[in-house]
């Protein structure tokens, strides 16, 4: 695992976003979690993830209008507890809470390959 | 002289000598024997005592006559017997003027007088108000009376000697006259009723008796017509037969039927309407009876309707109705039918009522109500959809935290060998949480436009199932799952879930007091079908129930427990899928069998 591969987790819930990043730590992935979606648009702004992981149901706004605010170029991936999100405009893949860590992985692993 | 003395003793009408101041010289046998006296004292009285004071007037003057050389010519007085009755004698009589005697002849008439009196009372009394004319044998009229002339507007005048065509109404047929003629003119009466018209134009009816009338020689003389005003009967019985025919027609339109009970003879009279509605064939001369009656309405209604009779035949009470009746032709159909007593002295002697065909109105009651249960049901869908949407979302945070920990410890091998089976127990009760609420959701999911789709058959049921386990679990309810079949339905999912989880509430209902609490779900795989069999550990629905339990409204269970859809919405809901269900027995036991087509 040499090449960067850098994975943000959007998530108003502070635990998931701990285990997020625990399991980041042993799985080897470079794994930044933010529970505020303003920090994590402006860290996209500032440094482009390859994923950002995007809950639907944030503090005050839904997950769609977040992607709307972050560029292109990045894979967006919805964290979603519903059966069937209003819209999946902006988004690459759907992960449903709750999910197994072996599908988030399975999810940054797909796209990895596809990058290198 | 010897001979006319014979002559005058053996006579056998009255004969009699007489001076003219009053004293009977000689009289014969047969004048004793008419008035009852002695020979003897007849001659030592004076005559004119014997005579009835209100006739001694006319006889004096008939004597004087005879004094001036007249003679008496059935002469009539009336004359004493000596039982003081009286006798009526007619006389003939001539007076010598060389003797200065009266020889007088008599015939008691009493008899013939008193017959003919009677004759004449009774012919007063037959004509008495009638209309009588008479015509010659050509039908000219010869006779008719006041009363006729009165009522046809015409005078004597106008009509003697007119043949009795004048007053033709050109009502009557032809052959009415031809048979008429033919009868009167064989010498047979006739009688009949003849509608004529007045000379203003108007009808006047006369019930009308023809009496041909001979001459001595049996010859026909004449036609009498002895008859009676029948215009006001005959006018009201028009009106009333419109006024029935209106009604009829009325009764047809609204189907409403009349009907009477006559409570001692338990016999029923019936409109023509009520024999169309229960499609009863009328059989003339023929009246249903009340048991018959009664029977004309389905089963569970009959103990309904028979109380309120009796009830109505013993206290008079009124009674009103809405029953299904089972038709003659077995057609079941819903009814209103009332009913109320009629007294005649004090006693209840009739009850009378309608029925009315509401089949219309009770379809579109029940068609009503069961949108109405439906939306009810959709809206209560609805608002379970929206809390399982937000209770998703509150339990799903949470227990991915749980399943994210329990993934974690495992992964780092943070828990001795020893603890890893207990955390993975964590993970499964948490993956079970999270399928129980992802089941709920979409149970719950009421989506605008139905979704029709291949699904699973197998894991339809095993959601139903899943849905269910609380009740299942909490009732100790044993769910066997057999022979299942890995098969796809095209169906909206979400329907048919909730068809398979009220047949199991349904069943879990139906078992929860038994000791042996089970239900089986069969899959069984057809040439074109899926079905699926739905048995519980019931001992089946009673046969009189058997064919109403898919009818809206009708449920055995208790008002807490008839919550659900109903089977008259699974049925509509099946109906949808072109799928069906069918009740039978399994062993003895209640089983529900759905049928799908393979998709």
């Amino acid at each position: 695992m040499t090449e960067k591969f850098e994975i943000y987790y959007l998530d108003d819930e502070q635990d998931l976003c701990d285990i997020v990043e625990e399991y980041g730590e042993i799985a080897n992935i470079a794994v930044s979690t933010f529970t505020n979606h303003e920090n994590a648009i402006a860290a996209c702004a500032d440094t482009e993830p390859d994923i950002l992981f995007i809950d639907y149901r944030l503090q005050g706004i839904t997950g769609d209008k977040v992607a709307q605010r972050i560029s292109d170029a990045v894979t967006k991936v919805l964290v979603t507890v519903e059966l069937q999100p209003p819209t999946l405009a902006g988004f690459s893949s759907v992960l449903a809470k709750p999910f197994d860590l072996k599908d988030f992985l399975e999810i940054i692993t797909k796209y990895r390959e596809a990058k290198f | 002289m010897e001979n006319y003395k014979k002559f005058f003793d053996l006579s056998l009408d009255i004969m009699c000598i007489a001076t003219p101041d009053g004293r009977l010289e000689r009289v014969n046998g047969v004048f004793t024997e008419c008035l009852g006296y002695p020979h003897d004292d007849l001659l030592s009285m004076r005559y004119f005592d014997l005579i009835h004071p209100d006739d001694l007037k006319a006889s004096e003057r008939e004597l004087t006559d005879l004094g001036s050389g007249h003679l008496t010519k059935n002469f009539e007085n009336r004359c004493r017997h000596a039982d003081r009755s009286y006798r009526i004698i007619s006389w003939s009589a001539s007076a010598d003027s060389e003797s200065n005697l009266i020889f007088a002849m008599g015939r008691e008439i009493t008899n013939q007088v008193v017959e003919q009196d009677r004759l004449g009372q009774i012919e007063t009394a037959l004509i008495a108000d009638k209309i009588i004319s008479e015509t010659d044998r050509r039908g000219d009229i010869i006779f008719l009376n006041d009363e006729y002339c009165r009522l046809s507007g015409y005078s004597r005048e106008e009509l003697l000697g007119k043949n009795h065509r004048l007053l033709n109404s050109a009502y009557h047929p032809k052959q009415f006259f031809d048979d008429l003629w033919q009868k009167v003119s064989a010498g047979e009466v006739w009688s009949g009723l003849i509608r004529n018209q007045k000379k203003n134009g108007d009808y006047f009816y006369l019930q009308t008796l023809i009496i041909p009338m001979f001459d001595m020689m049996g010859t026909i003389s004449s036609y009498l017509s002895v008859c009676q005003d029948q215009t006001n009967s005959v006018m009201h019985e028009g009106a009333f037969t419109r006024t029935l025919e209106i009604l009829n027609e009325t009764s047809a339109i609204a189907k409403v039927g009349g009907w009477e009970l006559d409570v001692a003879s338990g016999e029923l009279t019936w409109t023509d309407e009520t024999f169309k509605i229960l499609e009863v064939e009328k059989q003339h001369g023929q009246k249903p009876m009340l048991p018959e009656g009664l029977q004309l309405f389905i089963p569970e209604h009959i103990p309904l309707v028979e109380e309120a009779v009796n009830r109505a035949m013993t206290t008079g009470e009124p009674y009103a109705l809405e029953v299904q009746a089972r038709t003659a032709k077995g057609n079941v159909l819903w009814v209103y039918t009332n009913g109320k007593a009629n007294y005649a002295d004090g006693k209840i002697v009739s009850l009378s009522g309608t029925i009315q065909d509401i089949q219309a109105r009770k379809t579109a009651e029940i068609k009503y109500e069961e949108e109405r249960q439906k939306s009810l049901h959709a809206a209560k869908m609805v608002s379970l959809g929206e809390l399982a949407a937000s209770m998703a979302h509150d339990i799903n945070n949470p227990l991915g935290v749980i399943l994210g920990y329990a993934d974690l410890l495992i992964q780092t091998n943070a828990v001795a060998p020893s603890h890893v089976k207990k955390v993975e127990s964590i993970k499964k009760a948490s993956a079970r949480i999270q399928h129980i609420v992802q089941s709920l959701r979409k149970y719950s999911r009421t989506d605008s436009e139905k979704k029709f789709e291949n699904c699973n058959l197998q894991l339809v049921i095993e959601e139903a199932i899943e849905l269910a386990r609380p009740r299942l679990k909490n009732e100790s309810v044993e769910v066997r799952l057999q022979n299942s079949v890995i098969g796809e339905i095209f169906c909206n999912h979400i329907e048919i879930e909730q068809v398979l989880l009220n047949l199991i509430n349904n069943s879990i209902d139906a078992v929860s007091r038994l000791d042996d609490k089970w239900i089986a779900i069969e899959t069984i795989a057809e040439p074109d079908k899926y079905c699926v069999s739905i048995t519980d550990s019931g001992l089946g629905i009673a046969s009189e129930l058997q064919y109403r339990i898919f009818e809206t409204f009708f449920t055995t269970k208790t008002a807490d427990r008839g919550t659900g859809l109903g089977l008259s919405i699974i049925v509509g809901i099946l109906e949808e899928h072109d799928a069906q269900i069918d009740y039978l027995l399994n062993n003895g036991h209640t089983c529900f069998k759905l049928s799908f087509n393979k998709a």
